[in-house]
């Protein structure tokens, strides 16, 4: 089971390429793609659930061209987009198995399925109301629970974590994380703390390229050295704050303690200290726009 | 000031939409069409058959005015409407509704910016006419003045009143959906009715296109030149005439030098351009301002959720997530009947009581109606009444934005789209199932296999236009505007049902030519939405 990326890009008229060169190599575990808004994660995801067709490069499901047999990837595929809607005069249970019918999956047993998924999904009391009358977290777990319906082999989400309350979050990235034994789970997530719980491999994007991809410790100790603790007059923190790159603030009695992402010492009184992974992931960030502004 | 960045906010939205330019390119082919040659197959104007003004620069503006202003009627209202139903949907509404903008600012903004779209598409026209008088030769003349001002009188006070009508529309709850469409249909025919051309003229404040003070004026010039034209009954007619006798009837022609529009003639078109501006003043009470967009909002955009509501609405307490391990392993074994189930579950769900009364209605129709009555009624409203379900057809998915989510399932080309073909095609069948059955008996087999026809060409247009922007209403105009020519004043190769009028063979080949071909679209169609 194996999803490779080769030389992705993609170009939308008038707007220049939103990937450029991406190549990955998934294999079951949970992958992390974490990247600010607008660095082409959702694009990415859109072609391999063959939604989007790449201007360049390819992509193969165990060695099956997407492009020439998108088919055989949609059939073993779970999709959380990171918008979507419903059906709003249908009912939890009669989306799912519409979607059921769309995934061609046996009714009698997509319909047991369906009310299971439901339970796992904390919707089975409200299953038979309309769609249309669900809060934006109920109907992000009726996205959920399409996602798992055909029991996919390739799970992608992108963003699943949006709308739900700190304790769905936490149930569904452990969810993740089971899942992630014997399949492969793709994450995009823009939010740091979601990937760090789950990932064991993490890929960064930004303006379209992987800038980084590895294990969580090692981009970690790629930006080891570089992340730095000052503390400062509260007064001085903006005119700070201008000339560098600063991840966190802590409010420390008068003085604010500034984490502070940078090659060099930003301050006299600087001292490095241990990068978490939204330090390295800023790290990355910055060392990727200087390359590309050399 | 605020209303008018309203208004052009809007209007760009409009104009930077792919469907705009289509409709410009429509209004350059009705502008070319609306000055037919002599030896035409059909005509716009037609008074006692052979007599008609030359196409000087007065009779080149009243004549594409009056019928500019029936399309505003009978099309641009449904191209307009809908905007207000955009911002509720888009959260829009709700951003401005927290904003100081009144009820009644906000309401103008919308007819303002229907009556620019609407004004584009008169200016296309008349420019257009402008090109045709020339080129057809029978009076060169130019005269600005002469050929806009029947625009003024005529065709801005109809913009006016189709616009604040749409915005009016939109704003009232149950008519702001598909059956304010049916409604507008129904009203446009009452007033179209009551202010009808009767011997003697009507009255000009029941005229609401104008037409009368047209033919009133275009009557008698054409009376002193050709005064045999008195002596015969007198027909008259503005709009789309068919008939092969037209290529060869000689026209006879005269000098016509335009409306004084004075007097009751002015005060007429003034009272209609007074009517729509009150029409506008109305729509303030059933106007909700946006009052159950934001939760509506909250629901469909997860991240923009109202944080407090969406807790508090999870139903359960929170307890351990089973594990994915202990579900149903889910078998793959595709079955087309079941997908056609969901599909059908899809279409009728969300319809509401009065259409299923109607349709039940219809089906009682073809039993108890005489059989003429079932082909010249019944079957013709059978083929409009779901007109809204088929329509949905198309772009239901972009609309209700699960396209990502459906269109990531196997095989959409082949299985879904069939699916949904069917679906759409069953529920015609279903609403003309006693009338097919009563033709069955009757032995008119070939207007069975019509309207069967019909069934499987509707839900296959709304499915080819579904791909591109506004291609549901698109669907919705095509379908009103063929029902109008087609089925109700019984012209052969428009009527699609197949059972009004009697097909010749080439009118079978052309339809069955027209199934394969919007095949062909819909096929391509849907797979440019599924991946674009």
């Amino acid at each position: 089971m194996q999803l490779v990326i080769e030389g992705v890009g993609k170009q939308y008229a008038g707007r220049g390429w939103a990937l450029d060169g991406v190549s990955l190599t998934l294999t079951p575990g949970l992958t992390g793609l974490l990247g600010p808004n607008g660095a082409g994660k959702s694009t990415l995801m859109r072609i391999l659930a063959a939604l989007t067709r790449p201007t360049r490069g390819r992509v193969t499901w165990d060695g099956v061209d997407l492009a020439k047999d998108p088919d055989r990837l949609r059939a073993v595929l779970g999709y959380l987009p990171q918008d979507f809607g419903v059906y709003p005069h249908l009912s939890a249970v009669e989306f799912l198995e519409y979607i059921a019918a769309a995934k061609g999956l046996d009714p009698a047993s997509a319909k047991r399925r369906i009310v299971e998924l439901l339970e796992m999904v904390h919707l089975a009391e409200p299953r038979h109301r309309p769609l249309g009358g669900f809060s934006g977290g109920m109907r992000q777990r009726v996205g959920i629970a399409q996602a798992l319906l055909n029991d996919p082999q390739l799970l992608i989400v992108d963003e699943p974590t949006a709308g739900l309350d700190p304790e769905e979050r936490v149930r569904f990235r452990n969810l993740l994380l089971e899942l992630a034994g014997t399949r492969i789970v793709l994450l995009s997530t823009h939010i740091v703390s979601d990937i760090e719980a789950a990932a064991e491999r993490i890929a960064v994007l930004a303006d379209g390229r992987v800038i980084a991809d590895g294990t969580a410790e090692a981009l970690l100790l790629a930006a080891e050295g570089h992340v730095w603790e000052v503390a400062l007059p509260a007064d001085q923190v903006a005119s700070f704050r201008e000339r560098h790159r600063i991840g966190t603030t802590q409010r420390r009695g008068e003085a604010v303690v500034a984490r502070v992402v940078s090659d060099d010492a930003p301050h006299p009184h600087a001292r490095t200290t241990p990068p978490t992974l939204e330090d390295a992931y800023l790290w990355h960030l910055d060392r990727a726009r200087a390359a590309v502004r050399v | 000031m605020h209303l008018l960045r309203l208004a052009w906010a809007d209007v760009l939205e409009r104009t930077r939409q792919p469907g705009y330019l289509v409709s410009l390119l429509v209004m350059v082919w009705m502008g070319h069409g609306m000055l037919p040659r002599e030896d035409a197959g059909y005509r716009t104007f037609v008074f006692n058959e052979q007599y008609r003004p030359s196409y000087g620069p007065e009779w080149v503006g009243t004549l594409t005015a009056v019928l500019t202003s029936v399309y505003f009627l009978f099309v641009g209202f449904y191209l307009v409407r809908g905007t207000i139903e955009r911002d509720r949907r888009s959260g829009v509404g709700a951003i401005l509704a927290t904003s100081r903008m009144s009820k009644f600012g906000y309401l103008a903004s919308k007819a303002l910016s229907h009556l620019l779209v609407l004004g584009s598409m008169a200016v296309v026209v008349l420019l257009t006419a402008l090109v045709t008088q020339q080129l057809l030769g029978e009076d060169r003349r130019i005269d600005l003045a002469a050929t806009l001002t029947p625009f003024v009188m005529l065709t801005v006070p109809i913009a006016v009143f189709v616009s604040a009508s749409a915005v009016f529309f939109d704003s009232t709850p149950v008519i702001r959906g598909g059956a304010g469409n049916i409604v507008w249909f129904v009203l446009l025919g009452v007033i179209m009715a009551s202010g009808e051309m009767k011997e003697g003229g009507t009255s000009p404040s029941r005229d609401l296109m104008g037409a009368g003070i047209v033919a009133r004026d275009v009557i008698r010039v054409s009376q002193e030149r050709y005064p045999e034209s008195a002596a015969s009954a007198t027909s008259f007619s503005m709009g789309l005439n068919f008939s092969e006798r037209w290529k060869t009837l000689e026209t006879r022609r005269f000098d016509w030098h335009g409306v004084d529009w004075s007097g009751e003639a002015a005060a007429s078109r003034l009272l209609w351009l007074l009517v729509g501006c009150a029409v506008l003043g109305l729509a303030v009470v059933p106007f909700d301002r946006f009052e159950h967009a934001a939760s509506a909002l909250a629901a469909r955009r997860p991240r923009l959720r109202l944080g407090a509501r969406s807790e508090a609405a999870s139903p359960e307490p929170l307890t351990p997530m089973r594990s994915a391990d202990s579900l149903t392993p889910a078998r793959a074994a595709f079955r087309f009947d079941a997908l056609l189930r969901a599909e059908l579950l899809l279409l009728f769900r969300g319809q509401r009581w009065w259409w299923y009364l109607g349709a039940l209605g219809l089906l009682i129709a073809g039993l108890a109606a005489p059989l003429t009555g079932v082909r010249r009624i019944v079957l013709p409203l059978a083929s409009f009444w779901p007109v809204f379900v088929w329509s949905a057809l198309g772009h239901r998915e972009a609309r209700d934005e699960v396209a990502s989510v459906v269109f990531s399932c196997a095989r959409p080309l082949h299985r879904m789209l069939p699916a949904t073909w069917l679906a759409g095609a069953s529920v015609g069948l279903v609403l003309g199932a006693t009338g097919m059955l009563r033709l069955a008996l009757a032995g008119d087999l070939a207007a069975v296999a019509g309207w069967v026809l019909c069934a499987l060409l509707a839900p296959l247009l709304a499915l080819a236009c579904g791909a591109w922007p506004g291609g549901g209403r698109l669907v919705e105009v095509v379908w009103l505007f063929a029902w109008y020519i087609g089925p109700m004043n019984r012209i052969e190769f428009a009527d699609y049902t197949g059972v009004v009028v009697p097909r010749s063979p080439q009118v079978w080949l052309a339809y069955a030519a027209m199934l394969l071909a919007l095949a062909g679209f819909a096929w391509w169609g849907r797979a440019r939405q599924v991946t674009r």
